[in-house]
């Protein structure tokens, strides 16, 4: 069942559910399928940089040590801000209300560093289409909670409506003294998974 | 700052600088409250040699029995071992390690059908090559731009010198007075999408400009996915 959020704008609140758009449900996806010279299916594995340990796919799993290597459970950890300030727990956003206030510049949209894109649905989508028109109204999001938040913007495309979901970035103006440096070398990092691209 | 080669509307070209940007939200560190220093690391929980595959041929249809039994499932030695700098290999349905693999990619549509094959292929980087990206003169306003098209990855382009500061202010004063963005394409017919790093995900790109007096902010906006309801 899709999770709900609620915003309130205007004095009214929309309770409406969240079904995330991806390129799968777009474009499709693809998978690369691998065999060996006999033509039998092989999988990705991990082989460790002792040489000797192969781990399969979903055998390993993250966990945080001390300097003196001993292991520590997040629950021990405390969290803390640029500043040294312990930082503010903050409910999932499928918890609270979302107040949209005024909308936000087409600059600061187009500063967001896109992440993920859900589509709202249910009776009041159409309605707060309509309410939103052709604003973009910016809030903080979380999708599970936690300490860090991220940046959110609602638009209406239409009489659909989007939530997009990222990190807002900065691009400071230059002027002629403020030039950059080039790398010696570009950075190739290869990367393995490709996608099909045929969204024009 | 990594080098891009890119062309204007006359198609002069020049070779300038691709930034990652800040981010606006301040960094969240997870700290041990005694002050130690404490890092991320990768544990092992099992290995290939005691993967059920692996155990049932070696032990047929005894496989449950001895499980419980004589644990084989774990392998003490490694079980718990700090992972390092591990490399993506290949294995069979034995766990032996491939080798000479063929790779292909299979292809679906949204609804899952299997749409093509064709033999896996890593593209090259094109952003900083003989042939400039370039300037494609098919423009959008903004404002449709962000509704249209989910841009996930941005740069910020900035001058190396006093002439391409020339060149880029300028690409950056004509789309902000047209309130536009400019689609920037690949490839000798220069509609091709960006591919920033061998191997990396191919992007559609635009160029968005902002002018402040004498100063400039030309950001790359690459983006590979529009912006389209679904059907619920």
């Amino acid at each position: 069942m899709a999770k709900q959020l609620t915003f309130k704008i205007d004095n009214r609140n929309f309770s409406l559910d969240t079904v995330k758009v991806d390129r799968k449900k777009i474009y499709g996806w693809s998978e690369m399928m691998v065999t060996n010279q006999c033509g039998s299916i092989c999988t990705a594995a991990l082989l460790n940089d002792d040489g000797m340990t192969v781990a399969p796919a979903g055998s390993t799993k993250p966990g945080i040590i001390s300097s003196e290597g001993e292991w520590v459970s997040r629950d021990e950890l405390v969290a803390m801000d640029a500043d040294g300030n312990e930082a503010i727990l903050v409910a999932s956003s499928f918890e609270r209300e979302i107040e949209l206030g005024n909308p936000i510049s087409l600059d600061d949209f187009l500063s967001m560093n896109i992440e993920s894109v859900y589509q709202l649905f249910g009776e009041g989508a159409r309605e707060l289409a309509g309410v939103i028109g052709d604003g973009i109204y910016g809030f903080e999001f979380s999708y599970r909670g936690g300490y860090q938040t991220n940046d959110a913007c609602i638009l209406a495309c239409g009489e659909k409506v989007f939530i997009l979901i990222g990190t807002k970035a900065i691009f400071p103006f230059v002027s002629i003294g403020e030039q950059g440096v080039l790398d010696e070398e570009n950075p190739e990092i290869e990367i393995t998974e490709e996608i099909d691209f045929n969204m024009f | 700052m990594r080098a891009i080669n890119l062309s204007n509307a006359l198609r002069r070209n020049a070779q300038v600088g691709l930034e990652t940007p800040d981010n606006s939200k301040s960094r969240i560190a997870m700290v041990h409250p005694n002050g130690c220093t404490v890092h991320n690391v990768r544990i092992l929980r099992s290995t290939i040699a005691t993967s059920v595959s692996k155990l049932m041929d070696v032990y047929g249809d005894n496989f449950s029995a001895i499980i419980a039994d004589t644990d084989p499932e774990i392998d003490f030695e490694r079980v718990g071992m700090l992972m390092g700098q591990a490399k993506r290999v290949f294995v069979d349905s034995k766990g032996n390690i491939a080798h000479n693999v063929q790779r292909k990619q299979v292809f679906y549509t949204p609804a899952g059908n299997v749409r093509e094959e064709r033999a896996f292929h890593i593209a090259d980087s094109n952003i900083n090559i003989d042939i400039p990206l370039r300037w494609t003169g098919k423009l959008i306003p903004r404002a449709e731009a962000a509704r249209k098209f989910v841009f996930v990855r941005k740069y910020q382009v900035k001058h190396v010198n006093g002439l391409t500061f020339d060149f880029l202010y300028g690409m950056a004063k004509t789309l902000a007075e047209k309130d536009c963005m400019m689609l920037v394409g690949a490839g000798e017919k220069g509609i091709g999408p960006l591919v920033l790093s061998r191997g990396a995900l191919p992007y559609r790109a635009f160029l968005e400009g902002r002018i402040d007096g004498q100063r400039y902010s030309l950001i790359l906006h690459l983006t590979n996915l529009e912006l389209k309801p679904i059907v619920e």
